[in-house]
């Protein structure tokens, strides 16, 4: 790690907002051309070749639509209550790794934001309190719909967070460290596994805790099947029955970026990030494995959608503490117990 | 105890023996509750209760003479910690038994194996406040003990006072706790420890040579004494008090009147005596004052109550203050370890060991009294000698002894308290305990007097008496009326072993640093 | 350094207007808002310290979860419900107002006049460099001095567990084969709050042994019988 000037650091992090915001857009068309797919019929077409520019026009046609709010909502919070769910989606992006430090334009360049020791954490923390702008819209609009979505919400989410905070301990505790950078590090050396070596992704060692992530994460970004705090068949569109045009954007935008980190996040974690063929010698492939592998999530969620239906509210809350919990913390014994056993303290 | 310090010392478990029983006894009641068979569980969680209290008591005797700390300083096994132990234990067998037919019929409700299960964690909550050496065992022991007494004092959430009595004890208690809390973080901030010894040894460099008082020590510890004062319910923190003990069901009231407050005078001698020793010259009148008050309010606003349980939450005020007297009689050795003005202390934990002997009796017997269809205002005990002669002998027996009254244990309780406010040069505050445990005689001779010489209800009209068997509850009531009469007249091997409590003062002598 | 400081004042001052506000507030729900702010400011006091750790759980823990469950209920109760919030009682807020004063004249006088530093600890900059970091040095601190309190503290907790249960459990439902019934229904208008007609048709019917609605309260909660004895409320469903 080196440091580097600041002002190098602010244009990589408008370069990433960028790229996500963009890649937000590109999400939506991504995921209609695949329901389209999946449902065999053809997605957007109309717009541009392909249907390409049609993110684009719902862009402008979202900004330019009629800002309504309701009377007895609560103004103050209505309006600021969009915006929590929007920064902190984007926030999360600020630890994620997109390799190490280059060298490129005769200088050292860092391929990430800042490297916090707690960087994983960070994620975390910011992921709730992005659950706040739910909870307050929702409560905002004066709503029973909207009131009942972000009850919902919040249950869902609090209850969630416990499983993918704790299915991250087993990572931490093989990797040593809270920070992403690190992490990233510790899967890029060998492994041996007998005749095969292949790189310590740990997929391959904590394959209970994927598990357990992925299903967590899901909830946590309020996605189907876990998209209950929206259920359109029972409340209307849940907490933002109420919101139109530009500040339904932002509960537009925070959804869909908050899907991108996670996918990020889950990539740097436990398939390595970065690493890749090649990626030692060239940066750029590093960028190019770590965007596949969080397409591949992607395409993961936007595949759950299109096959499984709801779940009902009491289904979701016995899964998260009936069986996400226990195997969770199970994980957790089982691989302090490998670690201690490795280091020969257990026993 | 620096930071590269990864040699990790192995607890030595021998030394938390009792704490250690009662938390295995919590565990297998909490596995107890869930697995055992639904027709016998609640004996069987009864006498796994009795039997994990009864092997942690019988412990207690392999503690004894023991002066050490394991835990890196986080538990002290001293003196101090068995004569505690022994008194919370003792009171929480004999909670045990007055709970358990009550809780079984009381209200309709179905008797619920958490009920032990919380108040055997909160007993193992005041163990460990009993055996802290350190600021923060001190806290969260207090809240351990705490959070489980504000839920079994909702226990019968049917009736609005029990939940209404346990949402003031549990709103004034969490903010005592927070008061305690900044007071403990000031008294860190003083010392730079958490350590008991720590802050003794930081303190008395900060203090030596000035005869003045800081701002910043004295904020300390008005903060502790005002957070510890709201858990032993001393004036003018006691609002909760009279709500919670007639709100909660009568067992409760009689196990919070003893074993929280035990925790809380465990933590005030670990603090201010322990920790806070070298300011004892400016304490101790605080604490005097304090106490005064207390006794004075808690016995005049008792006089005039006809709730007997209320009366008995206004008593128990009262013995707060009586207590608190024995504290005040304290006076920090010049030297440490010697016996100068430690009498103040011994006295204090002999009362308390008679006081739940005495104050458990008064609640056992409007327990029994309840059980068998009668209410608990001063009419209900009319004529009761007629009707149920040895619940009146029982009830005679603990309010004269709570009044204080020789040969009864109340009597010794009250003349070593005033002995050591004497030899401390509190006449006053001596007088005062005189004074007013003459007052007090009105209440608890009324409550005789009713019992003796009122009208027994009309049987034909009142409602058939249910007849129950209370077998535990008996016991508990032969137990108690015994040990009033006989721990008083025995009492000098117990002020003995609780002489022993000045242990907990060497320990703090062998750290280096410390003058 | 200057600019660190200006940074604190930046954020202490957020923080204690926010903490003033959550006072200040007739909203329930713009307090719990007000005292987020104030929990984030809190984090970033930490981080400013060098407890990074500290910051995020202090977020993930205190904003994350409590404050929202705190919200949960919030949610659910109208202000004007709330006959006691912000009104009357002028002489207990004015002794409150008194109380707060004196106590903040005597922390004030105790920080400024203070001359007794304590002894430092073991947790200097490069102690905590040494062990490699915040985290580690908190780790290292919980896992071997404070090892007894950490574990008392999951006694606590579960403590905090039971007592929740034994409080909200419902009444019989100890007893197998036992039905549940007496939810609190969220299905009408305002919620709980409204007193229901006590004629034929509303939405409770007092089965036979089912126990009587609490009463004492001061509002009726709107409790939903057992679903298959349930009078067909508005037609057409069921």
């Amino acid at each position: 790690m080196n440091d580097q000037p600041l002002w190098l650091t602010f244009i990589f992090a408008f370069l990433i907002m960028n790229v996500l915001l963009i890649g937000m857009a590109y999400m939506t068309y991504f995921e209609r051309k695949m329901l389209g797919a999946m449902q065999d019929r053809m997605g957007p077409t109309r717009t541009g070749p392909k249907g390409l520019l049609q993110p684009i026009a719902d862009g402008i046609k979202l900004l330019g639509k009629e800002d309504l709010i309701p009377r007895a909502a609560d103004k103050w919070v209505f309006f600021f209550a969009p915006l929590i769910v929007f920064v902190t989606a984007i926030v999360g992006a600020a630890v994620i790794p997109f390799g190490g430090t280059i060298n490129a334009f005769g200088r050292d360049l860092n391929l990430y934001i800042t490297d916090l020791n707690v960087g994983a954490l960070f994620v975390l923390a910011f992921s709730s309190i992005g659950v706040y702008g739910i909870i307050l819209g929702a409560w905002a609009s004066s709503n029973r719909y909207s009131l009942l979505g972000g009850l919902r919400a919040a249950a869902q989410v609090v209850s969630y967070e416990i499983i993918l905070g704790l299915s991250l301990v087993g990572v931490f505790m093989l990797a040593g460290s809270l920070s992403l950078r690190d992490i990233m590090l510790e899967q890029q050396t060998n492994l041996e596994l007998g005749p095969l070596t292949v790189k310590n992704w740990f997929i391959l060692s904590q394959p209970l805790a994927f598990i357990l992530f992925m299903i967590a994460a899901v909830a946590e970004t309020n996605r189907a099947p876990f998209d209950l705090p929206e259920a359109e068949s029972e409340l209307v569109s849940g907490f933002h029955t109420e919101y139109s045009a530009f500040r339904f954007s932002f509960y537009f935008l925070g959804e869909y970026i908050s899907m991108i980190v996670v996918s990020l996040f889950a990539a740097t974690l436990f398939l390595g990030g970065p690493s890749g063929p090649g990626s030692s010698d060239h940066w750029y492939l590093g960028i190019l494995y770590i965007l596949i592998k969080a397409i591949v999530f992607l395409f993961f969620y936007i595949w759950l959608r299109a096959t499984l239906p709801r779940f009902r509210y009491d289904q979701l809350m016995g899964l998260a503490w009936k069986v996400l919990l226990p195997l969770v913390i199970l994980n957790i014994v089982v691989t302090a117990a490998i670690r201690l056993a490795s280091d020969g303290l257990l026993f | 105890m620096d930071l590269f310090n990864l040699n990790f010392e192995h607890p030595d478990w021998a030394l938390i023996l009792p704490q250690l029983i009662v938390f295995l006894t919590a565990i297998a009641l909490v596995l107890g509750d869930a697995f055992l068979p639904e027709r016998s569980k609640f004996n069987a969680l009864t006498g796994i209760s009795l039997v994990g209290y009864g092997a942690a008591l019988a412990s207690l005797y392999w503690q004894r003479g023991k002066d050490d700390m394991t835990f890196q300083g986080s538990f002290r096994a001293d003196g101090l910690t068995v004569f505690l132990s022994l008194i919370i234990l003792i009171a929480a067998i004999l909670s045990v038994l007055v709970s358990a037919n009550y809780i079984e019929y009381f209200e309709d409700r179905v008797p619920l194996g958490e009920y032990y299960i919380l108040l055997a964690f909160s007993v193992v909550g005041a163990l460990l406040v009993a055996g802290a050496g350190d600021m923060i065992m001190i806290f969260i022991g207090l809240e351990l003990s705490s959070l489980a007494t504000y839920v079994l004092t909702a226990y019968a959430r049917r009736r609005v006072e029990s939940v209404e009595g346990a949402l003031k004890y549990f709103l004034l208690g969490i903010f005592a706790s927070a008061i305690l809390l900044y007071g403990m973080a000031w008294a860190y901030g003083l010392s730079g420890s958490t350590d008991l010894d720590g802050i003794r040894a930081g303190i008395s460099e900060a203090v030596a040579g000035s005869d003045y008082m800081e701002a910043s020590v004295l904020l300390a510890l008005l903060l502790l004494v005002v957070g510890l004062g709201f858990k032993i319910a001393a004036v003018p923190f006691h609002m909760w008090t009279p709500d919670a003990y007639e709100g909660a069901p009568t067992p409760v009231s009689a196990y919070m009147s003893v074993i929280p407050k035990a925790a809380g005078f465990a933590a005030l001698i670990r603090i201010l005596v322990q920790a806070l020793g070298p300011l004892s010259d400016d304490w101790t009148w605080l604490i005097a004052g304090l106490a005064l008050i207390t006794m004075a309010l808690g016995n005049f606003v008792a006089l005039s109550q006809r709730n007997v349980k209320r009366m008995l939450a206004y008593s128990s005020i009262a013995h707060t203050g009586y207590m608190m007297v024995g504290l005040a009689a304290y006076q920090d050795g010049s030297v440490l370890g010697s016996q100068l003005g430690a009498d103040g202390v011994t006295a204090l934990m002999y009362y308390m060991l008679a006081y739940a002997f005495m104050n458990i009796g008064a609640f056992a017997v409007l327990a029994w009294l309840q059980e068998r269809g009668k209410g608990v205002m001063l009419d209900d005990l009319s004529g009761l000698a007629g009707t149920h002669p040895l619940a009146a002998v029982s009830m005679a027996v603990f309010m004269i002894s709570l009044m204080g009254i020789p040969p009864l244990i109340g009597f010794y309780a009250k003349y070593y308290v005033i002995v050591a406010a004497i030899e401390a040069d509190m006449l006053w505050l001596a007088i005062a305990i005189v004074l007013m445990s003459a007052l007090s005689a009105y209440f608890y001779l009324r409550v005789v007097f009713v019992m003796y010489f009122g009208q027994a209800p009309d049987a034909s009209t009142s409602a058939p008496a249910r007849t129950v068997a209370t077998p535990l509850l008996n016991a508990a009531l032969v137990i108690m009326v015994v040990g009033n009469l006989a721990l008083g007249l025995f009492s000098q091997g117990i002020i003995d072993l609780g002489e022993e409590w000045n242990t907990a003062l060497t320990l703090a002598s062998n750290i280096p640093g410390v003058n | 350094m200057p600019w660190e400081v200006i940074i604190f004042y930046l954020i202490a001052g957020v923080a204690i207007l926010s903490a003033g506000g959550v006072v200040a507030a007739r909203n329930p729900v713009h307090s719990a808002v007000l005292l987020m702010v104030c929990f984030i400011q809190i984090a970033a006091v930490f981080v400013m310290l060098g407890a990074e750790f500290l910051a995020v759980i202090q977020i993930i823990v205190y904003t994350g979860a409590i404050l929202v469950l705190l919200l949960f209920v919030l949610m659910l109760v109208d202000p004007e419900d709330l006959p006691e919030f912000h009104t009357g009682r002028p002489v207990q807020r004015a002794i409150g107002a008194l109380l707060g004063l004196i106590l903040l004249l005597e922390v004030a006088a105790a920080v400024v006049t203070r001359t007794i530093t304590g002894r430092q600890g073991s947790a200097t900059l490069e102690n905590i460099e040494a062990v490699g970091g915040n985290t580690e040095a908190l780790g290292r601190q919980i896992y071997t001095e404070h090892l007894l309190a950490f574990e008392i503290v999951s006694m606590v907790l579960t403590i905090g567990i039971l007592g929740a249960i034994v409080l909200a459990m419902p009444e019989r439902l100890g007893v197998s084969g036992y039905r549940r019934r007496d939810t609190i229904s969220l299905g009408h208008p305002r919620g709980t709050d409204l007193a229901l007609p006590a004629t034929a048709g509303a939405p409770i019917r007092a089965t036979a042994g089912s126990k009587p609605e609490p009463a004492g309260i001061g509002r009726t909660l709107v409790m939903a019988g057992d679903p298959d004895e349930q009078p067909v409320v508005g037609g057409g469903r069921r």
